[in-house]
């Protein structure tokens, strides 16, 4: 009678876990695109993968440049966001001089203009106290 | 492995310059004054410095006394210097921020304060720390004539640039003020709700009002002028020269009645 052992078919037909089971998934993919590549690059790559005193300081460095520009998007200098509103952008407010009218608002503007120049006329200080020379002691003998 | 580190270390530190946003402070007035009382504040500090240097000295002339009475005599020379150069440019400052002066004006000044900035700089980089004492009394001779000479009276005119742009800064706006009231006035004849009469007047008496401000502000870039005349004496063409400009606090009050009072009717025909 040729019996057979139940246990061992299903370690074979287990599929396996972890990184080797993403590898062993990926492999005939990869395997394709592999025989897409052209011989001579085919040939480059192995030469550069082969000389590992290239290699591994290239890749190193390749990796940390990719690093460096990861934490730059995450932590570096952010401008401003773009917020959209929901609701319609309001007209914005210009602040200009009305134009003249005999009867408009423009009498009341002038009216607060002229009363402002007139603090500033008041507050003008001609002598310039505020920027008198400092006094200096030009008798430097003993 | 060295050349790997070397590499990335060379990479981030030009991410970081890159990244880096080099915020110039903006000078203005206000900076340029604080500095100014700052540099003030150094030369104070080492003028005191020297003179208890100096009377510890001639209460006991010692060599050490009179090596240290030096160490500060030079010191207080070299900030003495600074606060100089600083203060010019405070100056400076403050007439680029003057509204009312032409480039003729401004130009003219500039000649004059850069070549004091010029000077005190120089004179500050030929101290030598080993200048003795006597050289040092020599050197602040030096700056003193400079002062008297040239440096006061660049000062002077400076000061009373600055008065004499505010001034014009307030007539311009006084005259943009008019200018649109004028339009009213037109705009109100045109429409019938306002008469010529009496506005003819007023506005004769208010171009008035403003020619005389243009011929004070004219009278006072003549006078400053005479500062630098062996004729005047220099202190009498600044207070000379402050006198005229003051006459224009009250031409500018008249003007701004004026154009009140002008309002005023306006508003009430309305």
């Amino acid at each position: 009678m040729n019996i057979e052992n139940p246990s061992q078919d299903i370690t074979q037909n287990q599929p396996k876990s972890g990184m080797a089971g993403v590898i062993e998934k990926i492999k005939p993919t990869l395997n394709k695109i592999w025989e897409r590549v052209p011989v001579p690059i085919k040939s480059l790559l192995v030469r550069f993968y082969s000389n590992k005193k290239i290699f591994i300081p290239v890749a190193v460095a390749s990796g940390l440049m990719f690093l460096i520009i990861i934490l730059g998007l995450l932590f570096g200098s952010k401008s401003t966001p773009i917020i959209i509103p929901s609701k319609k952008t309001p007209a914005p407010f210009i602040v200009t001089t009305p134009e003249a009218s005999p009867g408009g608002d423009i009498l009341t503007v002038i009216g607060n203009k002229l009363k402002d120049l007139n603090n500033q006329i008041n507050a003008l200080d001609i002598n310039q106290n505020k920027l008198k020379p400092p006094t200096i002691d030009y008798n430097v003998s003993f | 492995m060295k050349k790997t580190v070397l590499t990335t270390m060379a990479l981030c530190a030009l991410y970081f310059v890159l990244c880096t946003r080099a915020q110039a402070q903006t000078f203005d007035f206000n900076k340029a004054y604080q500095d100014h009382l700052y540099s003030l504040t150094l030369y104070n500090q080492a003028y005191s410095d020297y003179q208890d240097a100096k009377n510890s000295y001639l209460a006991n002339k010692t060599l050490s006394l009179k090596e240290d009475a030096r160490q500060k005599t030079l010191n207080m020379l070299k900030v003495r210097d600074q606060m100089m150069t600083v203060y010019m440019q405070m100056l400076k400052q403050k007439i680029v921020e003057d509204k009312g002066l032409g480039t003729d004006d401004i130009n003219n000044i500039f000649v004059k304060i850069d070549s004091e900035i010029d000077w005190y700089k120089s004179d500050k980089e030929k101290y030598n720390t080993n200048d003795s004492l006597e050289t040092l009394f020599g050197r602040s001779e030096e700056a003193r004539a400079r002062y008297k000479t040239n440096t006061l009276l660049t000062i002077d005119e400076a000061l009373v640039d600055i008065g004499l742009g505010e001034e014009i800064a307030l007539r311009n706006k006084h005259e943009a003020v008019y200018s649109t009231l004028k339009t009213a006035i037109d705009a109100g004849v045109a429409t019938g709700k306002l008469t010529l009469n009496p506005f003819n007047h007023w506005l004769t008496d208010i171009d008035a009002t403003d020619s005389m401000l243009k011929q004070n502000e004219s009278d006072v870039r003549t006078r400053i002028q005479k500062i630098y005349n062996q004729s005047y004496s220099p202190q009498g063409s600044f207070e000379a020269s402050i006198e005229i400009l003051g006459l224009g606090i009250p031409q500018l009050s008249q003007f701004n009645k004026f154009l009140v009072e002008v309002l005023n009717y306006i508003k009430n025909q309305q």
